[in-house]
């Protein structure tokens, strides 16, 4: 799924080629509602996310220059925004997802287990991070979890939730800008 | 805050894209973007870098109606085999707090037209207006679209400074450049002409910058300091 591949498709969608948009969704859409689906645990919540995320596509294809990063990257950001809106608001009408019959919940466990596909610099910045930086980056990153989310899920007071994630993010910047 | 400062310019864009930015904050920032290429850069570079971490993700294909339920949607005409006559409407995804924000910007409307204009009816033809408010939800700006012009009325309540101008911009949806509508009264009613395009199907948003005396030097706002969205009655 390299950006060679997905610019084509992009451009013409761009033009309002639709059956360059079913390919582009082919394409990714695996990848997006997974990230979509990791975020709200809740696969009816992912698949309406995921479908304004691809409306939206559609209609703003022409706006993607390459200045913004790669086209998937561009899309996940997309895709990413409209499930952080979906999760909130549905935390806001107090939903649970355990009383949804399309629940999908993975184990509550504190720990994220990632394993990173391939290799890129972010992945080596972040092995560089100490534990609790990574696990508060990945949590607010995985599964869209605010400060005071994170004091609850960790069990760790608000000032020092902040500051694992600001330090990380610039020991990041940092090891990023090498 | 100071949002020169690139080191925060950082930091807020990556906890942006992280999504810690929430609420106010995040709300400000989303408008930040608008009109500084700084801020922009900041978080596209941000973006690039941390949806690395998705690549941890294993893919799931959604269900199949997924496609469908989208296809309908962008597909503005009719298309009898694929598509019922319902299904080809296209409704503005309007959340619920969307339509909350909508009534209670609205009722704002209705309650400054009142507090301004006690003698006078509300005008019947009016389709198109927006209001800017200070952060203490004070009305500043009350702009009334007609036809040709923009009717722009300043509120008594806006202390309106002498050594600088405040101009008015459409930002157009899927473009980021600001598009400057003129420069705005500090009292009593001024009228604007109307950009040829101005459509307010195509605006995302208005906005006021604090300019030098005459108006931007650079033909982009120097300071952003409202936003809203215009409101169609």
């Amino acid at each position: 799924m390299e950006t060679d591949e997905l610019l084509p498709l992009l451009s013409a969608t761009a033009q309002g080629n639709k059956q360059a948009f079913a390919k582009l969704y082919s394409a990714t859409s695996p990848k997006l509602f997974a990230i979509s689906l990791k975020m709200l645990s809740n696969r009816a919540h992912a698949e309406e996310a995921l479908q304004d995320a691809f409306v939206k596509i559609w209609h703003n294809a022409s706006e993607y220059q390459v200045s913004k990063g790669t086209v998937i990257s561009w899309m996940i950001s997309i895709v990413r925004y409209r499930s952080l809106d979906s999760l909130r608001y549905h935390k806001v009408r107090k939903e649970q997802s355990l009383d949804d019959d399309n629940a999908y919940m993975e184990p509550a466990d504190q720990a994220i287990t990632v394993d990173y596909e391939g290799k890129s610099k972010l992945v080596d910045c972040m092995e560089q991070l100490d534990d609790q930086q990574k696990q508060a980056i990945h949590l607010a990153y995985y599964k869209g979890l605010t400060h005071s989310e994170l004091v609850d899920h960790i069990e760790t007071p608000l000032g020092t939730v902040k500051s694992w994630i600001r330090r990380g993010l610039q020991q990041l910047q940092r090891c990023l800008t090498l | 805050m100071n949002y020169d400062n690139q080191k925060l310019i950082d930091m807020l864009a990556a906890e942006y894209v992280l999504g810690t930015l929430k609420g106010p904050a995040r709300k400000r920032f989303q408008r930040l973007m608008l009109t500084s290429n700084r801020i922009r850069e900041a978080t596209w570079m941000w973006e690039q870098h941390l949806n690395n971490l998705a690549s941890s993700i294993k893919s799931e294909p959604p269900s199949d109606s997924v496609w469908q339920v989208i296809s309908q949607r962008i597909d503005a005409k009719p298309s009898v085999h694929t598509v019922s006559p319902e299904a080809n409407v296209i409704k503005p995804k309007t959340s619920i707090w969307q339509a909350w924000s909508l009534i209670a910007t609205a009722a704002s409307i209705v309650l400054a037209l009142i507090i301004w204009q006690p003698q006078a009816p509300i005008q019947q033809q009016t389709q198109q207006i927006a209001l800017f408010k200070d952060a203490s939800e004070q009305p500043l700006w009350f702009i009334d679209i007609n036809e040709q012009s923009l009717s722009v009325k300043a509120s008594d309540k806006l202390a309106a400074r002498t050594d600088k101008d405040y101009e008015l911009w459409m930002i157009l949806k899927g473009q980021d450049t600001p598009i400057s509508l003129g420069l705005l009264p500090k009292d009593g009613i001024k009228s604007l002409l109307k950009d040829n395009r101005f459509n307010a199907q195509d605006i995302a948003l208005l906005a006021i910058s604090l300019e030098p005396l005459g108006g931007s030097p650079n033909g982009l706002p120097t300071e952003v300091l409202y936003t809203t969205e215009l409101i169609l009655l």
